[in-house]
């Protein structure tokens, strides 16, 4: 029996256009495709970077160069080509703004069409927007507020050229330049970002906000997040993106890094809904992403994601565990439909006694798409008394998707402690009629048990982020679960 | 780098050629297995090719303590890849044969064709190892209908010395609704510090059920390499428990392929590494046709210096509906020093399924320990009789004669 059989509104959301799927008209400043030490020494120059930082790039190149792509993910596509990517691309006028009202008229409608103006983020949730349109930031709001807390929260560019001693001191400081493929690219020739530092014992009064877009046609996007968070300090940060619709596919190799001091404590949100392909799989971006945080003594991070785009996912937001009793958390709601494929999870490295981690992964599968957990909870000889807990679940819309498990768990502490549980199923016959004798629609139904199957992880995202999650959730369900 | 490569390659090569007894062995584009490569990520080989070993001429001595020798069984023995006629009772027996794979052979080569290099050999360089060195091992053809468990067949594998490298290669065949009982032992002396690298692939039919027990206890520093794969056709049922009660290093790897429906495996696993000790057991089912079920259950204990490896993959196959699939993965780390790696899979391709894996790493209750000692109980005792607790379930599905033989060894060890 085919799953249309079952249910006929599965097909309607696997032939779903992509709702986000626009360009908006912004005349871009872009050099030529191809990646050279020329370009290099070109896309710094353009980004008025000191002399450090272009040497950085470089050495991350010629490192780069010696690394081969990785092919162990349980993912399959075909190969980029790395000369044929552009690797900057900006708008042409570069507004320099205090406030959101000098924002061109052009990108202040995208941001409408989104959903996420940023007024009324402003004004309903007191969020501090640095909105990234093709790699350089246009518009920052709520800077003066932050600044008199001593809290910088500014675009990468913006951090290398006024923060350059703190930056330098980080930049690469958790996920090294030679760490994989990606990041090894990522740090020749990341464009822009965030930077963010919380000074000591200061709790940043707002949620901080990034959004992502992918713009110009065959532009690549290099992000490089920079988080710090001093001793005793406390930030959230949430990051989202939507992406328009392409033919060809666009490579988003992005970095973030986070430094959490002693006793401080970070959270990290993301919304993930870039372009996933049309229902043949043609087109979609190609999300090789490379998050790290390491936390010192009593520290915690805290990453939740709710992952709905992208063709290819291969993301593993992790937490270094190096100070005693600190804590890393992971909460994920990872869902695919048409010919999306992910490859997603999170490593858990205890090095410090008494260290805690905790992994919640829910997996949603539909239409013909592959989903993969892969974690890595690892306690080493010195994490006495470190504890692990880590529940995957995945749930399968359709007889035609996949869902897999792959957690490597690594012991050498005999004090530690690890549980690893993981279930995979369906929606039972026995809760939907349940549902359905109760008045619902189908529709309902499946929206009200996959919602509830979910719940565990939309829970942990900020209020003001959890409007936009469901939202997103809703839209990429939508047809098949409420 | 490349030269190195190669260098590498030439070192492997004639390592090989000793190992296997041929000129030329044909690897099939295969090459060693390195931490590069995922299914070995843990597992370092490569020591083994500072040692040379070659396959023996001729048997050496037989242990003098021979297992279980109270057990009423058909017996084959088998030393250093040879058979020991003297001291095996094969039978013909209800058009059964209980016999070896080098008589079956000579008597109708075309076995040779149907059972090929064996399930393994063009995916594992260790299996074509094994094809490109195979020996003689126990083979054993069950026809349609015929009930032989009553009495259970007992392999014994032997390595008698040093620089032996053997391949014994053992074949089973049940037709439809036959039913038999394996118990493949292996040993090794104390001077053992070769390799033993063994096949052996089952054919279970129609309703036909086949109980296997694995027991490796090997003394000395040899190596181990088994290769076991079991293809099971609709409604029948397969029962492999196997027990690693003593090995210097060892990598197992049990296959199971469910290719026909309502097909029911239940595979049951332990291990206990000691110093300087490494034991890997891989294990992956196929469930490739619906209603299928299997439920596996694997138990480790890690010593002071030794390392474990559990890496278990449960695959369900696009329209394999329905299949019910459980595993269970339960390790104690005893000591410091003491490593376990795990990996549970799950590789889900159909929707209507229930499947499930848990995985738990820890320590023995100290509130139990310090329970049983206000009881009265020596602290030794007590850590005994939790560690005979802990390993019960995974080794309840071995006759009692080889479960006390296994316990023995792993309470031994507790108690040093």
């Amino acid at each position: 029996m085919s799953a249309s059989d079952q249910n006929p509104l599965l097909d309607e959301f696997t032939q779903k256009e992509y709702e986000f799927g626009f360009t908006t008209d912004i005349e871009s400043d872009r050099i030529p495709p191809g990646l050279t030490d020329d370009t290099i020494r070109l896309l710094s120059a353009k980004k008025e970077e000191p002399q450090w930082m272009l040497d950085w790039r470089l050495k991350a190149f010629e490192t780069w160069k010696t690394m081969e792509e990785p092919v162990w993910a349980h993912v399959d596509y075909t190969p980029l080509d790395y000369q044929k990517i552009c690797y900057y691309a900006a708008p042409k006028s570069k507004p320099q703004l205090d406030s959101l009202d000098d924002v061109d008229p052009e990108m202040r409608r995208t941001m409408d069409k989104l959903g996420i103006s940023t007024e009324e983020q402003k004004r309903l949730n007191n969020v501090a927007v640095d909105f990234v349109m093709d790699s350089v930031s246009v518009s920052t709001s709520f800077k003066k507020t932050l600044a008199e807390k001593g809290i910088i929260f500014c675009s990468m560019g913006e951090a290398i050229r006024e923060h350059g001693k703190l930056v330098r001191k980080y930049l690469g400081s958790v996920v090294p330049v030679k760490d994989n493929f990606f990041s090894a690219l990522n740090s020749a020739v990341f464009t822009d970002g965030s930077f963010c530092y919380i000074p000591p014992g200061v709790r940043c009064p707002m949620e901080l906000s990034t959004y992502f877009r992918i713009n110009a046609s065959g532009t690549g996007q290099f992000e490089r997040t920079l988080i710090v968070a001093d001793k005793g300090s406390y930030v959230s940060y949430l990051e989202g993106c939507t992406a328009p619709q392409r033919d060809e596919n666009q490579l988003h190799a992005a970095v973030v890094e986070i430094v959490a001091m002693d006793e401080s404590e970070v959270k990290y949100s993301t919304v993930q809904n870039w372009y996933p392909g049309d229902a043949n799989g043609v087109g979609g971006v190609y999300n090789f992403v490379t998050k790290r945080g390491i936390c010192e003594t009593r520290a915690k991070i805290s990453w939740t994601q709710v992952e709905t785009g992208s063709a290819i996912t291969w993301k593993y937001p992790s937490c270094i565990l190096k100070g005693d009793h600190s804590i890393g958390e992971f909460y994920s709601v990872a869902v695919t439909s048409g010919r999306q494929q992910a490859d997603t999870g999170t490593k858990m490295i205890h090095l410090g006694k008494g260290t805690h981690s905790t992994i919640i992964s829910k997996g949603i599968s539909a239409g013909r798409s592959q989903n993969s957990y892969r974690g890595l909870v690892q306690m080493t000889a010195g994490a006495d008394n470190a504890r692990n807990f880590s529940q995957c679940d995945s749930l399968l819309m359709s007889d035609t998707s996949g869902a897999h498990t792959f957690p490597y768990i690594e012991i050498s502490n005999p004090s530690a402690k690890v549980e690893h549980e993981a279930t995979t199923s369906r929606i039972g016959e026995d809760q939907m009629f349940y549902c359905l004798q109760r008045g619902m629609t189908e529709e309902q139904a499946i929206g009200l048990i996959v919602n509830g199957y979910a719940k565990e992880v939309l829970n942990k995202l900020p209020m003001e982020f959890a409007v936009e999650a469901q939202k997103l959730l809703a839209i990429s369900l939508e047809g098949s679960v409420g | 780098m490349l030269a190195t490569k190669e260098d590498r390659g030439v070192k492997v090569a004639a390592w090989a050629a000793e190992a296997t007894g041929r000129t030329n062995p044909d690897f099939a584009g295969l090459t060693f297995p390195t931490s590069r490569d995922e299914r070995w990520r843990y597992t370092r080989a490569s020591n083994m090719l500072g040692r040379a070993m070659h396959p023996a001429t001729a048997p050496g001595s037989a242990p003098a303590q021979r297992p279980l020798p109270n057990l009423d069984a058909h017996r084959l023995v088998f030393v250093d890849g040879h058979f020991m006629a003297a001291l095996s009772t094969g039978v013909t027996l209800d058009g059964a044969y209980i016999g070896t794979w080098g008589e079956s052979i000579k008597a109708n080569p075309g076995l040779l064709k149907t059972w090929g290099r064996g399930a393994f050999a063009d995916k594992e360089w260790f299996a074509a190892l094994q094809a490109e060195g195979s020996q003689d091992g126990a083979c054993i053809y069950v026809p349609k209908g015929v009930d032989i468990s009553s009495k259970p067949i007992v392999v014994e594998h032997h390595l008698s010395g040093a620089g032996i490298a053997a391949h014994p290669r053992n074949i089973v065949c049940l037709e439809a609704g036959a039913k038999a009982e394996v118990l493949l032992w292996t040993s090794a002396s104390a001077e053992a510090d070769g390799l033993m690298n063994l096949a052996f692939d089952a054919r279970v039919d129609e309703k036909a059920e086949l109980k296997l027990e694995f027991v490796q206890d090997e003394a000395g520093q040899s190596a181990h390499v088994s290769h076991l794969h079991l293809t099971q056709a609709a409604d029948s049922k397969i029962e492999v428990h196997t027990a690693t009660a003593r090995a210097h290093w060892l990598r197992n790897d049990l296959h199971i392929e469910q290719i026909g429906e309502r097909a029911n495996a239940t595979f049951h696993g332990c291990f206990a590494p000691g110093d300087g000790q490494f034991t890997d057991h891989h294990t992956r089912i196929d469930h490739a046709m619906p209603d299928g079920t299997s439920s596996e259950l694997y138990k480790g204990l890690a010593f002071k210096g030794g390392k474990a490896v559990f890496n278990g993959k449960i695959k369900v196959h696009q329209d394999a509906q329905r299949i019910e699939a459980f595993q269970k993965n339960s390790n104690i780390l005893l000591e410091r020093g003491a490593t376990i790696y795990a990996k549970p899979e799950l590789e889900i391709y159909a929707d209507d399924v229930r499947c499930s894996h848990g995985c738990t790493t820890g320590q023995f209750d100290e509130e139990a320990v310090f329970y049983l000692r206000s009881r009265g109980m020596p602290e030794a005792a007590a850590r005994r009789l939790l560690t005979q607790a802990f390993m019960a379930e995974s080794i309840v599905g071995l006759r009692p004669e080889a479960r006390e033989h296994v316990e023995a060894l792993f309470l031994e060890r507790i108690h040093a």
